[in-house]
């Protein structure tokens, strides 16, 4: 069967393309796209007259576009590359469809596009732009089927997207059994390669204050986190990403070869609070955990300054069960005092002369460092505003920020703060990370977002130990009470929209922990509950099966809804009330009509002659009477012909048989 | 040509596992007993196998799962697994556009053997859902249709006839690729039902032999080409016979019937032409059938087993084609 295609079904092929490639486009740079369209309505264009382009014109553009197409991802080989000469392919292919065979290939590599746009992005309104692009092809697939077997009059284009569409919710039982208990890979078949651009927003291992963030105006959420044993104020909620403790004068940076070694020591005072943390992919290694972490997760390691770090990039949602003292003495004494004291005070030379200058000048009034950390706090309060635009930074950053702007946000005042305590002797570091959450009481779950990254400084002080110290908290209290939101006062213009976003939030988490957590690990839980404890491949593919069937026949109970054939609920309660004679010995033979049955019927059983006689009668006027039965007569007549019951004949067995 | 021997190879062995199936498994065939009409298609007559669109795509969603899993990505698993239970759903689509199919009637015009015979076949699409995208065929002839519920369809296929006689229907495919052409969905109907094919009338035969008057009457030619009365169309009326102006005042097609002209009578007698070979005397026998009718002279048949007239008018004619196309072959 390969016909040519008409211009209807060549439409709908051509309709199909973008539809399945638009779940794609939306991880391709604008241009691209705007190639591809403009090259599909010229395919367009040609293919509604019946013609397609010459090989020798064909062949040249089809490679153009292509280099074109890996061109724009600076010609390294990934997912996002493949998937975009995927979609210059499937337009290109729009020039040469002539024949119906042209048009199957065709689909199906549509079909395979919209699938391959998760590998970039694993959104749920990606799911429905996928979905709706299935619908088109199936909707195209079945317009060249028509046009294969000759069927000249088209369906109407509501009809037969419909019919892809009840196709598809059809399935949907079926694909349900499938998804939840297809036996999962524990580990790839192959390598995973990476993406060719990475743009996702996060903490770095690096932290420059004087470049501005654009993490504040980034509102996604960074994780979720649900408390299993009470809820931590606010106020306390700092969530511990990397630790910088090497400055070189302009940015601070995380030190690995520090890292390396046993945690330092941690005296919880109080019991960890435990709770799950579904992060969020950051195309990196943290993961962030509530001050501080006491517990490790699987594939995950502690670093010396007690912040976690994933054995893996983190390039999907994961779902860590963590335990955290938030009242805590840690390294009570430096482990290597001498070489921790120099790293921890250690400042490049040549940078902030002015810092450096005040500093020892508190040293020498008062060098309790508890005394320098009051002493600068109440400074930072005083004299600092917070400001989330603040100016660039020179050469001596500190300096300029100290002395000159004394304005700025979390990174200026940390770094400053830091700066100033090293200075002064004091050994101090940097922690990155995010501050604070917002509840949403639909999910029961706090939300961290990009928007809270915060960084915060620490101080070792003799005796306590690694101490938190905040100066944003002293110069903008309410950033740390209320969140960034209090500060630009946007709140209250946003208190109607907070339901929407919460429901919206809530959607996002289901979607992550249903679909996208839905993995070998959590598929063993699901057995859980039926009896099966760590389930191998082999009761999952038993189950998998079950459902399958199941599915199958949820599918097979649809598409038979309604089918004729089907037996009227009168005749079948009147088989079930002949099959209950039968067994009381008064089997009603094939030729005798209902009315001379109950008389024969009566005769046996005399003691129910009456109920009988009734019955039969009411079944012949039903189906025989010339006047139609009202529908609860009806009802009525079934209840009892169902609840007919007689005692089962004793069969004896009179000898003789053979 | 090596591909056309393959080609032929092939088409060889498929007859013959065809054959050797039904000898051997005829409930799993149900290729074998022909059946009165109307045969219903039910689940226990209908096959499905995937076509070859269908492996590619089922290979492309294979492919695409492997992926999916390896990446363990759950929303492609998801809509892998949406595209293949899709996939299935088609099939159950595919059956039911078969399921419940009624062929109620097989009907032919007869022809002379060696003209092309189109067989006439009513299905009634049932009730409750459309059948789209149907197919027939019988040896390389295919035809499809469309019903939608409630509706009878009327489907032709021309076959080939090569000899007089009675021409069997044959088995028939009945299926559909219907929705996404990703499956076969077929059926085997043998329908008892034969259809008869006349001889061919010989080509240059000698003229008709007159004289044997087995009447009174002279050829009054012409006077008789009066319109004698009109009648209902029925199959097989030649077109110029239509009576086209009543036909549009009353609404349905009414043909002209001519009064016969009576010009004499003619014996068809079959030992007259001892010493020709059996067939060629059958089909100059209606020959001349043919030219006395034409001519508008009645004819007597005079065959082994019947006698027939002297008679005119197309009764007697088809009544006498009917003898003669089913007169044993092969004796004298």
């Amino acid at each position: 069967m390969n016909t040519s295609l008409d211009r209807a079904t060549f439409l709908w092929c051509a309709a199909a393309v973008p539809a399945a490639l638009a779940p794609m486009a939306m991880a391709m740079p604008p241009w691209l796209v705007g190639v591809l369209a403009a090259f599909w309505l010229g395919a367009v264009a040609l293919g509604v007259r019946g013609r397609v382009l010459h090989m020798a014109v064909r062949l040249p553009l089809t490679l153009a576009v292509a280099a074109l197409a890996v061109g724009a991802y600076g010609f390294r080989f990934g997912r996002d590359t493949g998937g975009a000469l995927l979609a210059t392919m499937l337009v290109l292919k729009l020039f040469e469809l002539r024949r119906t065979r042209d048009a199957r290939s065709l689909l199906g590599f549509a079909l395979f596009a919209a699938m391959s746009a998760f590998l970039l992005e694993q959104g749920p309104a990606l799911l429905l732009g996928a979905a709706a692009g299935m619908v088109m092809v199936f909707s195209a697939l079945s317009s060249v089927t028509d046009r294969e077997a000759g069927i000249a009059r088209p369906r109407p284009v509501r009809r037969r997207l419909a019919g892809a569409a009840g196709l598809l919710a059809l399935s949907l039982p079926l694909a349900a059994a499938g998804f939840f208990l297809f036996p999962r890979l524990a580990s790839p078949l192959w390598g995973v390669p990476g993406k060719a651009a990475e743009a996702r927003t996060g903490l770095n291992d690096e932290m420059t204050p004087g470049d501005i963030s654009a993490m504040y105006i980034d509102d996604s959420p960074a994780l979720r986190v649900t408390f299993h044993s009470t809820v931590p104020p606010r106020s306390a909620m700092y969530w511990r990403g990397p630790v910088l403790s090497g400055f070189d004068g302009r940015s601070w940076g995380r030190q690995p070869y520090r890292e390396s070694t046993d945690p330092e020591p941690l005296q919880p005072l109080a019991d960890p609070l435990r709770y799950t943390s579904m992060q969020e992919p950051t195309d990196r290694r943290y993961v962030l955990a509530l001050d501080v972490p006491v517990s490790v997760p699987e594939g995950v390691e502690m670093q010396r300054s007690r912040s976690l770090r994933s054995r893996r990039r983190l390039d999907e949602v994961r779902s860590f069960e963590l335990a955290s003292a938030t009242d805590y003495r840690l390294s009570a004494r430096l482990p290597y005092p001498r070489m921790d004291r120099a790293h921890y005070t250690d400042l490049p030379d040549g940078f902030n002369p002015r810092t450096l200058a005040l500093a020892r000048q508190w040293r020498a009034e008062d060098a309790r460092p508890e005394a320098l950390v009051q002493r600068a706090l109440a400074w930072f309060g005083r004299e600092f505003t917070y400001t989330l635009e603040p100016q660039l930074l020179g050469r001596h950053s500190v300096d300029e920020f100290l002395f000159d702007q004394r304005a700025g946000y979390c990174e200026h005042f940390a770094s400053a703060f830091t700066v100033l305590m090293r200075a002064a002797g004091v050994p101090a570091r940097i922690v990155t990370g995010y501050q604070g959450g917002y509840f949403n009481p639909l999910g029961g779950h706090w939300v961290v977002r990009q928007s809270d990254a915060h960084a915060w400084s620490e101080v070792w002080l003799e005796g306590r130990g690694w101490t938190r110290v905040d100066p944003t908290a002293v110069v903008a209290p309410a950033r740390i009470e209320q969140g960034v939101e209090s500060l630009d006062g946007g709140s209250a213009a946003s208190a109607w929209w907070a339901p929407v976003r919460n429901a919206a939030d809530w959607g996002m988490r289901m979607w992550n922990e249903v679909v996208l957590g839905f993995d070998a690990a959590r598929q063993q839980q699901l057995l859980r509950p039926l009896g099966v404890d760590g389930a191998d491949w082999r009761s999952l593919g038993l189950a998998f099966a079950l459902a399958a069937l199941l599915g199958l026949l949820v599918t097979l109970a649809l598409v038979l809804r309604g089918e004729p054939g089907r037996v009227p609920p009168l005749v079948a309660a009147y088989r079930r009330f002949l099959a209950r004679l039968a067994r009381a010995g008064a089997g009603k033979l094939p030729h005798e009509p209902p009315l001379a049955f109950a008389e024969r019927a009566a005769a046996l059983l005399p003691e129910r002659a009456g109920e009988v006689r009734a019955l039969s009668e009411g079944f012949a006027r039903w189906r025989y009477a010339p006047q139609p039965m009202d529908a609860a007569a009806q009802r009525e007549l079934a209840r009892r012909l169902r609840a007919f019951r007689v005692p089962r004949r004793r069969i004896r067995r009179t000898g003789g048989s053979a | 040509m090596p591909r056309q021997q393959l080609r032929t190879a092939w088409t060889a062995l498929r007859r013959r596992l065809l054959a050797a199936a039904e000898r051997r498994l005829p409930a799993l065939t149900r290729l074998r007993a022909s059946e009165p009409l109307p045969v219903v298609l039910d689940r226990r007559r209908i096959y499905v196998l995937p076509s070859a669109p269908g492996l590619f795509f089922g290979a492309l969603v294979a492919a695409m799962l492997l992926g999916a899993l390896n990446y363990n990505n759950n929303p492609a698993l998801m809509l892998c697994f949406l595209a293949a239970s899709a996939m299935h759903a088609s099939l159950l689509r595919g059956y039911l556009t078969l399921r419940g199919l009624r062929l109620t009637q097989v009907q032919a015009a007869p022809v002379y053997a060696g003209e092309p015979m189109t067989l006439r076949f009513t299905f009634e699409a049932g009730d409750r859902r459309p059948r789209e995208g149907v197919c027939l065929s019988r040896g390389s002839d295919t035809v499809c249709f469309t019903a939608a519920p409630g509706e009878l369809a009327e489907v032709t296929l021309v076959v080939a006839t090569e000899r007089r006689g009675w021409l069997p229907v044959g088995r028939i495919c009945v299926y559909t690729r219907n929705p996404l052409g990703l499956f076969r969905v077929w059926s085997w109907v043998h329908p008892q039902r034969r259809v008869l094919v006349y001889p061919m009338p010989e080509a240059n035969a000698p003229p008709l032999p007159r004289g044997a008057d087995l009447g009174a009457g002279r050829m009054r030619r012409g006077a008789g080409e009066e319109p004698h009365s009109l009648r209902g169309y029925r199959h097989g009326d030649p077109l110029r016979l239509v009576a086209w102006k009543r036909s549009a005042r009353t609404g349905h097609l009414m043909v002209r019937e001519f009064e016969t002209p009576r010009g004499g009578d003619v014996l068809l007698d079959w030992d007259a032409l001892a010493g020709v070979p059996t067939e060629l005397r059958i089909r100059r026998l209606a020959r001349w059938l043919l030219d006395a009718e034409r001519e508008g002279l009645r004819s007597l048949l005079n065959v082994p087993g019947s006698r027939l007239g002297p008679a005119s008018g197309s009764d007697h004619v088809h009544a006498c084609l009917r003898v003669l196309a089913l007169l044993p072959g092969g004796a004298g």
